[in-house]
């Protein structure tokens, strides 16, 4: 099985994470225009190649990643928390 | 076309069946057709044989990257059903199941359609509260569909774990008698030999690189093969459909996900029916060869490798021995991946595109092969009127923008949870 490095737990399989949507599915900040968010809901470019998805770790830590994963070799290059700055500075 | 008859058997059968003639016509690309189908699968190919039988259209190629077989027509787990609950769907489907029932004889091809049964396990009073809406939904629309309680599943489906303590225990089932499985690869194989019977050529090892469409002009499609004009163009390419749309600049709501199917050693009958489970997910059946044929839920993360992972295996696997305990000393023989469509609603499309001449035909999910003969049907009609048949009308890309989704099971706009 594949892991996935979480940056609180360490290396998990990847039946503990779960995929949420790739990020052109993120609210952006600049347009809140009714045909943006049409696209960002819906629309995906679905090319072969690396994608940055968002991923949570839901059977460990809850917390959020961002993963930059191939959709071939599903070889990921770059896995960060998101919001660790955050959290790092509140602790 | 020579006819395949028990007569005809007969003959071949002296001659120690070395006389009988290919099933189609191993052709390359001419350099201009009247419609060019991308995508050898189950609904290119249906599409081209109704455009040739239904609408007199037989200047067609149909351009397969690969084989005929070799995509997702062949990997599916050959359920064909129409127990859906809104309505166009349930429409769509039903006439889909309608056309099942006649096809072997129409294609003179022995589809190996067997009827036996779709029971669909509800494991609490209140899925069970579900199926009674979800069938009398389908009867409104006169598709047939009947409640089943615990004791009639028992009856039917004895090595199913019908007990109190079963980890699934089950409260009842809905069932459509009419609903059944069919042979994938004698689909595939039926509809090509009768579409190129019509005259259709069907193209292997062609791969499309490129669709150039003009204003006013046809449309030029490059290929591994060279280049090839057709006036009209129609991408049925079901797991690849994003590529394809990214050809003439659209970005589709779809996005790659892969679902995985498995059959164990073969055994002796021992299963009758499709057995489904609503609240895990799982579906299971006996083919004609005697392997029990198990699929369930998506990887549930985009990928187009065509590989799947082990855990959705396991899980499978461990849900299936669950119903079925005296399957736990089977052992697995080949398991396999398909590319999926994942709309974002569930619901396939057929429309037209921004770009003049090009029809788009995808977005099936993982339940294409059922809808093989209407899709045909339908997309053939679309590309040889230019009008949405009424059967496809709520198949629109507009709907997303319009509010118009067709979601099932109102998961939201998250392809990998339809």
């Amino acid at each position: 099985m594949q892991k996935l490095h979480c940056s609180w737990c360490g290396d998990r399989p990847q039946s503990e994470f779960t995929y949420y949507c790739t990020e052109e599915g993120i609210p952006g900040k600049k347009s809140r225009k009714q045909d943006d968010e049409h696209d960002r809901i819906y629309l995906r470019s679905n090319h072969v190649g690396e994608h940055v998805e968002i991923w949570q770790h839901t059977l460990g830590c809850r917390g959020w990643l961002r993963v930059v994963r191939h959709n071939v070799t599903h070889t990921i290059r770059k896995i960060v928390r998101i919001n660790q700055k955050a959290k790092a500075a509140r602790s | 076309m020579q006819k395949y008859s028990a007569v005809n058997l007969f003959k071949h059968a002296l001659k120690g069946n070395r006389e009988w003639p290919r099933a189609w016509r191993d052709v390359g690309p001419r350099k201009a057709y009247d419609v060019l189908i991308i995508g050898g699968g189950g609904h290119g190919l249906a599409t081209a044989y109704y455009l040739a039988k239904n609408h007199g259209i037989t200047d067609v190629a149909v351009l397969e990257k690969g084989w005929i077989g070799m995509g997702n027509v062949g990997r599916n787990t050959t359920i064909v059903r129409s127990d859906y609950l809104l309505e166009p769907n349930g429409q769509f489907y039903e006439f889909s199941l309608k056309l099942w029932e006649n096809l072997s004889q129409e294609l003179n091809f022995n589809l190996m359609f067997s009827q036996r049964g779709t029971i669909y396990l509800a494991h609490s009073e209140d899925q069970l509260n579900e199926f009674a809406r979800l069938g009398n939904a389908m009867r409104v629309r006169g598709v047939d569909s009947e409640l089943w309680s615990r004791k009639d599943v028992r009856k039917a489906v004895p090595l199913l774990d019908c007990s109190g303590d079963a980890r699934f225990p089950v409260h009842g089932a809905l069932v459509q008698p009419r609903a059944g499985v069919v042979r994938h690869d004698a689909v595939t194989w039926g509809y090509a030999r009768a579409a190129d019977a019509l005259g259709v050529d069907i193209v292997q090892n062609c791969e499309v690189t490129g669709i150039k469409s003009v204003k006013g002009r046809e449309v030029r499609v490059e290929t591994s093969r060279g280049p090839v004009i057709g006036k009209k163009v129609a991408i049925a390419v079901a797991g690849h459909t994003s590529h394809l749309a990214a050809m003439i600049g659209m970005k589709l709501p779809v996005e790659a996900h892969l679902l995985q199917a498995m059959v164990t050693e073969p055994v002796k009958p021992m299963l009758d029916q499709v057995v489904m489970a609503a609240g895990t997910h799982v579906y299971v059946s006996q083919t004609d060869k005697g392997e029990i044929l198990m699929g369930g839920d998506l990887d549930f993360y985009p990928s187009y490798s065509a590989k799947g992972n082990l855990p959705r295996i396991e899980d499978v696997a461990a849900l299936t021995i669950a119903l079925f305990p005296a399957f736990s000393r089977l052992r697995l023989l080949r398991t396999w991946a398909g590319i999926t469509d994942m709309t974002m609603d569930g619901s396939p499309i057929i429309d037209f595109t921004a770009a003049e001449g090009v029809y788009l035909n995808g977005g099936w999910c993982y339940g294409g092969f059922k809808a093989t003969p209407a899709s045909g049907w339908t997309f053939a009609e679309m590309i040889a009127t230019d009008q949405k048949p009424a059967l496809v009308e709520a198949y629109s890309l507009d709907r997303f923008r319009s509010g118009g989704t067709l979601s099932e099971f109102g998961a939201g706009p998250m392809p990998q949870l339809q």
